[in-house]
């Protein structure tokens, strides 16, 4: 599928010869009537409408194959976990603790020093056996054998910004567009009444915000929509989600008028994409107005349900995440808190041992409620940071930690992401670091690897999924990435 | 970026070869043709390729390949050429990727590269002599100076391209673009209508929308220069300073907070006084140069008006780090990509990685700035008298002051009497300085530890070393005691004891206080610690019995209780150095008043304005470099000087102090190539909604040569010449038949050009929130129009209706609202807003009381009420459009009332209302055509 700024060129139209735009221009109507039309009808408010003919850029549509996953949970240990406290055990570090490695330590962002052993035990799990570290104990119990371990990620460089964007929009500095907006762009959404791509993250934006769930050139309607999970009220999760003064019934019949006004407006000025999308973006923000409210509500939910995901933040948007994805919400990313929480330059077994306490019964939890609904297959999971950390021990540096020779520093090197769920073939590791978990060595998997491999689970030829701007066919992987065909079913 | 070509044919080689027969010894004369062979094909490839980890900041494996000689003597694995058997060198092997060692470890070289290398080695490594042969990262930046378009001067006088179409063309900047488009095969948009005209110049230059009326009058204006007085009008009018200030802020990275600060106030208090400024200069058309110059140093000029040392705020309105080298990085970061297009802040840790700016560059800047630093008080700009308000701001502040003196007496009192009452303790862990061990033995002692207050024990070891004289009657004993070590203090007591024994007691100089006598006398202490017990001990009964009622203290107490009660005691805590002894409960108490004082002075009317300048150090500060941007690792001095980028090799390092105007005169020079293209390039984006250079913060090697880079210069000059007005750059732009195109599509031009890169139309814009907002409250006759002064809240205020300039911006905490409409990270600098479309924009326009309570009393209003209801619809769409509805719009909305429902309960907005609020929510209402 190409689109040249929204003309889709391998619709059923295409075929006849006659592109969308043209389509839409001869029978006079456009996106804003379609978008009317569609809402109007009874459909709109079940939920999943199939309006797969209309101009919406949001509709759902086919990829290039049948992909075994139709979702995505993609949760965001934003700071970089550590993958030999992990999913990725190290008999040899801990031999070698509080001495030096064998080889020189690989440069990362700041000084490192001796080898630190892990302080978690590891256990083996499930008939695959895979050795998982007792943070993920809850985790691994449960759902090890669904689980494929990628031990030989690597990325770029060891500094948070670039990582963070190379991690979910595949550059780390120029201005491209996340995966999420790439995959909303290529399948639409199953459920027009939200958004299509939402990025939770409790108490405030991970560093680079906003840019991290951007659509950039894509159209805005890509963009990732935040959340504050942090709060409970639907008004503080999502501002001005409620009107006060105006009923929903005659709020519809306000924007009914208001469409029609702006249709005649465009109807003037020819093609004008901005226009459209402000049209779009009125039926989107009354739709969410219904849903939000619902989805966003888990008091609805079994108090054991409740329970077993945990009283954390992080813990209680993952069952918000299981919301989102029953209501068919394409893409969910969620990031564990404000700034860099993962970021444990000091005092890693504390940190450590607390942020994963607050996701290792919610992502037990999540994967048995996916499972119980039928919907673990058609929903990819992926955990994973933007890279994991050092197994040496960081030394002290004034001002960039707090000197106690405890923690660990960034690795790109190597690092751990794991996933689950849709098209995956669980109980496997694919990949090794070095006998220390500094380098990726057998298998290693770029990030680029892995946003093939995604776009291929959701259907996609991550070479065909294109946009063409300023002149070019853009597309997630740039020049770069391979499907890994072993992880799949 | 260097394009080698291996252009050399057979001929050329076989001439190659042949000059090096007579190249056998070790240092052979090499041909001219062999250098330019080593120039054209050699030199890049080291430079771009080896340099970094073979060079004078790197020898990975013990090589450099900086010189011949280096290269020659190999690396770590040995050589590296074998100058015999050229095809064996080690060198070729690594570039071949085969082996286990591969260079450059990142990417191979091209298979031209390699060749040529080879050639190179074949003919024994050809390389000029002297210091011309030296390889350096200059190279490079030489090339880059040389080639990369932003770097050439700034074109000017240039013929004007031949156009068919002569009649379009108004102004030489149109003939530029019709050029261009001709030459696509496209005509350009016929001129728009008035009305449209009209909307356009008045939301793109001041933000909100003109009225009808003055629609009217310019439709039927009969003059020929109508658009041209249009122009002047509307840039005559202080709005426009609004609108344009506040693009300016975005690059500035205006805030009103300095960021993260746990305890203190996190308000600047004078960050407004900036913001005024800004908007002023454009309003009074400060010239471009001197923008530049006052808001780097102002403080070094003579100022017509004092108030423009406001301009310095460009400096100190940035996020404080409580770090000086993060926020001198911070300031280098906005200066150079602000006004220059520059990213040197890349360069803080190493060379920049594509662009000419050495890590030497960046801390050259540095040295400028870390010479200046931000003084203790803010200059007044404006008195007392003249500040409206002064008087209540000054007894509400006084209110304030009181309560914190209050404090500090109320403490001061009670720490007197506490280091007195306790001054046992005091005095043993003064003179004493017991062990934990001991403090526990002693049971004379009533104090904690952890209740000590420092500072008193500090102040009594103060008082006894550097005011008490040695032959002091009382404390005597002490000065001979308290310093002795401990294996000769028994010793030293002995010898002491029998001179204190013939002393006569008395309390004058050279006697001795006969109370210290006997004590000392009864029982001679063994040790330090048993000295400070019998002093204190002494100290402590005297004080207690001054306090009995009826008591005359003896001659010789009363020398004692002088230690206690003078005004020089140690004891005596007073206003000035009460702060010494709080602890961090005291402390946070304190902090609490002081923050409320500093809250008020940033939030309370009537503050007399100050200028957030800064002020040079006494000394220059001269800079290193800071090896990978750490301050510890301190690398080679540098000057304090311009960029090489810019310069080259004629620069001279700054004479002034810091050298910060210098730098302000370079910046703001007509020669530098870049200065006057970025303000073009900002000045066009936000008039036509594109960029003629799609980075307009990064005009480096990265950024291709623009398409108009003609008309770019173009500008560029017609600043120039108009001594750097910035209104007369509008003009040039606004008069264009360019700019006057009309909007609509035209499918057979974006056929051909669908960016509309060639300027076939003009872009239509969709208002930023800060118009769309303005022009809400305007069209519903709710703007307040008062400027300047402190920013309020705005954001979620549905009663205060300023302008959204003036909105209280909180870098720490930026309004959910401004962030979901595009509004820039006021943490950096920001090249350009990006324009994004999400739902959250339409759920403020139609559910936010802001925007709800304009559509209602506006319809509540007398001035709708008093018309009939049949002219209603006709008055908004004149109010809010300027124009007539259409037929089919009568029908629309006379469908909407008459499907009104009137059944039920009153809903909270009637008909008209909620008809009022959906033309605000129109597209119309939020794009300029």
């Amino acid at each position: 599928m190409t689109r040249d700024n929204g003309i889709y060129h391998s619709s059923p139209a295409t075929l006849t010869g006659i592109s969308r735009r043209e389509l839409l221009a001869r029978s006079g109507t456009g996106l804003g009537m379609l978008g009317l039309a569609g809402l109007l009808g009874d459909d709109a408010l079940l939920g999943r409408t199939q309006a797969a003919d209309s101009n919406n850029p949001l509709a759902p549509r086919e990829p290039h194959f049948e992909g075994k996953a139709k979702h995505v949970i993609h949760i965001f240990c934003n700071g970089g976990p550590s993958h030999v406290d992990t999913f990725d055990n190290k008999p040899e570090l801990t031999k070698h603790h509080g001495k030096p490695l064998p080889f020189s330590n690989l440069k990362t962002e700041r000084k490192t020093g001796h080898c630190f052993g892990t302080s978690f035990s590891f256990q083996k799990y499930g008939e695959s056996g895979i050795e998982v570290s007792e943070l993920y104990a809850k985790t691994a119990a449960a759902h090890i054998d669904d689980m494929c371990i990628v031990r030989s990620m690597h990325a770029d460089v060891p500094n948070h910004e670039p990582s963070l964007l190379l991690m979910n929009c595949g550059e780390s500095t120029l201005i491209r567009p996340s995966v999420g907006s790439w995959v909303s762009y290529g399948l639409g959404t199953e459920n027009q009444n939200l958004p299509s791509f939402i990025a939770m993250c409790p108490g405030g934006y991970p560093i680079k915000g906003a840019q991290n769930w951007q659509s950039a050139f894509l159209p805005g309607i890509y963009q990732g929509t935040y959340i504050n999970s942090q709060h409970r009220d639907i008004e503080k999760l999502i501002a001005n989600i409620r009107n006060n003064d105006i009923p929903l019934n005659q709020q519809r019949r306000q924007l009914d008028t208001l469409q029609r006004l702006n249709e005649i407006h465009k109807a003037e000025r020819g093609e004008s994409p901005e226009l459209d999308a402000r049209i779009a973006n009125y039926e989107l923000a009354y739709r969410m107005q219904l849903e939000a409210s619902d989805v966003f509500d888990i008091s609805n939910e079994p108090a054991h349900v409740i329970e077993s995901y945990g009283a954390s933040s992080p813990a209680r948007q993952m069952l918000i995440a299981r919301r989102l994805v029953e209501r068919g919400v394409r893409y969910v990313q969620l990031w564990h808190g404000a700034g860099q929480p993962w970021d444990n330059h000091d005092d890693i077994e504390k940190n450590h041992r607390r942020l994963a306490g607050q996701q290792d019964s919610a992502l037990a939890a999540l994967m048995s409620d996916l499972k119980r609904l039928g919907l673990f297959d058609e929903t990819l999971i992926v955990w994973g940071g933007e890279f994991g950390r050092t197994p040496v021990v960081e030394l002290p540096t004034a001002g960039a930690n707090q000197g106690k020779i405890n923690g660990r520093d960034h690795n790109h090197w190597g690092f751990t992401v794991w996933l689950a769920g849709g098209g995956i073939r669980g109980g496997q590791t694919y990949g090794t670091t070095d006998p220390f978990g500094f380098r990726a060595e057998e298998n290693p998997v770029h990030v680029h690897d892995l946003h093939a491999t995604m776009l291929h689970l959701l259907g996609f030829d991550h070479k065909q999924l294109t946009y063409r701007y300023a002149g070019r066919d853009y597309r997630l992987t740039d020049i770069h990435g391979e499907v890994k065909h072993d992880w799949l079913s | 970026m260097f394009l080698i070509r291996l252009t050399f044919t057979i001929s050329i080689l076989l001439s190659l070869l042949a000059a090096n027969l007579a190249a056998q010894q070790e240092r052979p004369e090499f041909t001219n043709e062999q250098i330019d062979f080593f120039e054209n094909n050699i030199r890049p490839v080291l430079v771009s390729k080896c340099i970094e980890c073979h060079g004078p900041d790197a020898q990975e494996a013990e090589l450099r390949i900086d010189s011949r000689e280096a290269i020659l003597k190999g690396s770590a694995n040995g050589p590296i050429i074998d100058l015999a058997k050229a095809s064996e060198s080690l060198l070729l092997q690594v570039i071949s990727h085969e082996q286990e060692i591969q260079m450059p470890p990142d990417e191979k070289l091209d298979a031209k590269q390699i060749a040529s290398l080879k050639i190179w080695i074949e003919l024994k490594l050809p390389w000029p002599k002297g210091k011309q042969g030296e390889i350096t990262k200059f190279d490079s930046y030489d090339t880059i100076r040389r080639k990369h378009w932003a770097f050439q001067p700034v074109q000017s006088g240039f013929p004007l391209p031949t156009v068919k179409d002569t009649n379009w063309a108004r102004s030489p900047l149109d003939y530029l673009v019709l050029a261009k488009l001709e030459q696509a095969g496209i005509t350009p948009s016929p001129e728009a209508d008035r009305r449209t005209l009209m909307r356009r110049l008045y939301l793109n230059l001041l933000g909100i929308p003109p009225t009808h009326e003055q629609v009217q009058n310019f439709i039927n204006e009969p003059a020929v220069d109508a658009y041209e007085q249009l122009v002047d009008q509307v840039l005559a009018s202080p709005q426009y300073g609004e609108r344009w200030g506040r693009h300016w802020l975005d690059v500035a990275r205006y805030s009103d907070t300095l960021g993260y600060n746990f305890q203190r106030e996190r308000r600047f208090p004078f960050a407004y006084t900036y913001r005024d400024y800004v908007v002023r200069a454009f309003n009074q058309d400060i010239p471009y140069d001197d923008f530049i110059r006052q808001q780097l140093a102002a403080d070094l000029m003579t100022l017509d008006d004092s108030r423009n040392l406001a301009a310095m705020g460009l400096l100190t309105v940035g996020r404080r780090y409580r770090n000086e080298q993060l926020d001198t990085d911070d300031r280098i970061d906005t200066v150079t990509r602000g006004f220059m297009g520059l990213t040197v802040a890349c360069a803080r840790c190493h060379d920049h990685k594509y662009d000419a700016i050495p890590t030497e560059d960046y801390y050259s800047l540095y040295g400028v700035f870390a010479s200046a630093r931000i003084p203790a008080e803010f200059p007044q700009i404006q008195s007392a008298e003249e500040t409206i308000g002064y008087p209540q701001f000054a007894r509400g502040l006084a209110v304030i002051q009181k309560e914190l003196d209050a404090y500090d007496t109320k403490r001061a009192g009670e720490f007197t009497t506490l280091f007195r009452d306790k001054v046992l303790d005091y005095f043993v862990r003064a003179v004493g300085r017991p062990t934990e061990e001991q403090i526990k033995t002693i049971e004379q002692l009533t104090v904690r530890d952890t209740d000590i207050r420092r500072g008193q024990v500090t102040a009594w070891q103060t008082y006894l070393l550097q005011t008490i004289a040695e032959n002091d009657p009382f404390f005597g004993i002490l000065k001979a005691l308290a310093t002795v070590d401990a294996a000769k203090f028994q010793s030293t007591e002995t010898m002491l004891r029998e001179k204190v024994a013939a002393l006569a007691e008395g309390t004058e100089s050279g006697q001795i206080n006969p109370i210290i006598k006997q004590a000392y006398l009864n029982t001679p202490p063994e040790s330090v610690l048993e000295l400070a017990l019998m002093y204190a001990t002494v100290i402590q009964q005297v004080h207690v019995d001054s306090q009995k009622e009826g008591t005359q203290l003896s001659p010789a107490q009363q020398q004692v209780h002088q230690h206690l009660i003078a005004d020089n005691s140690p004891t005596a805590v007073t206003l000035a150095n009460v702060t010494k002894f709080y602890n961090r409960a005291d402390n946070n108490t304190r902090l609490g008043i002081v923050r409320k004082m500093d809250k008020y002075k940033s939030t309370t009317p009537g503050n007399p304005p100050r200028a957030m300048v800064m002020e040079e150090k006494p000394d220059p500060y001269n800079p290193v470099v800071f090896i990978r941007g750490n301050a510890r690792r301190r690398g080679e001095a540098v000057e304090r000087q311009f960029l090489y980028a810019i310069d080259g090799d004629d620069r001279q390092p700054f004479q002034q102090g810091g050298g910060r105007l210098e730098l302000a005169d370079k910046i703001a020079h007509a020669e530098n190539p870049l200065t006057r293209r970025v303000l073009v390039n900002r000045i066009w984006t936000h008039h036509f909604g594109a960029s003629l250079v799609a980075s307009p913060s990064d005009f480096g090697v990265r950024c291709d040569k623009p398409v108009q880079l003609d008309l770019m210069d173009y500008l560029s000059t017609v600043l120039l010449d108009n001594d750097w007005s910035i209104k007369e750059l509008h003009k040039e732009i606004l008069l264009s038949a360019t700019y006057r195109q009309a909007s609509v599509d035209r499918p057979e031009a974006r056929a051909v050009d669908p960016e509309n890169t060639l300027l076939w139309r003009k872009n239509r814009q969709r208002l930023e929130y800060e118009a769309f907002r303005d022009s809400v409250m305007y069209v519903t006759e709710e703007l307040d129009f008062r400027m300047g002064g402190l920013s309020e809240e705005l954001t979620n205020s549905a009663t205060n209706n300023r302008r959204a300039v003036y909105s209280f911006i909180d870098r720490q905490d930026l309004p959910g609202l401004l962030r979901v409409f595009d509004f820039p990270n006021p943490d950096s600098h920001s090249p350009q807003r990006p324009i994004t479309t999400v739902p959250q924009q339409a759920l403020f326009v139609m559910n936010s009381p802001v925007i709800l309570e304009r559509a209602k009393r506006f319809v509540q209003s007398t001035t709708f009420q008093q018309i009939e209801q049949t002219q209603r619809l006709e008055f908004l769409y004149q109010k809010f459009f300027q124009r007539q509805p259409a037929e089919e719009e009568v029908q629309v909305a006379n469908q909407f009332f008459a499907s009104w429902d009137t059944s039920g309960d009153e809903p909270k907005m009637d008909a008209w209302q909620q008809f009022t609020h959906l033309l605000l929510m129109t597209n119309e209402f939020m794009f300029v055509d």
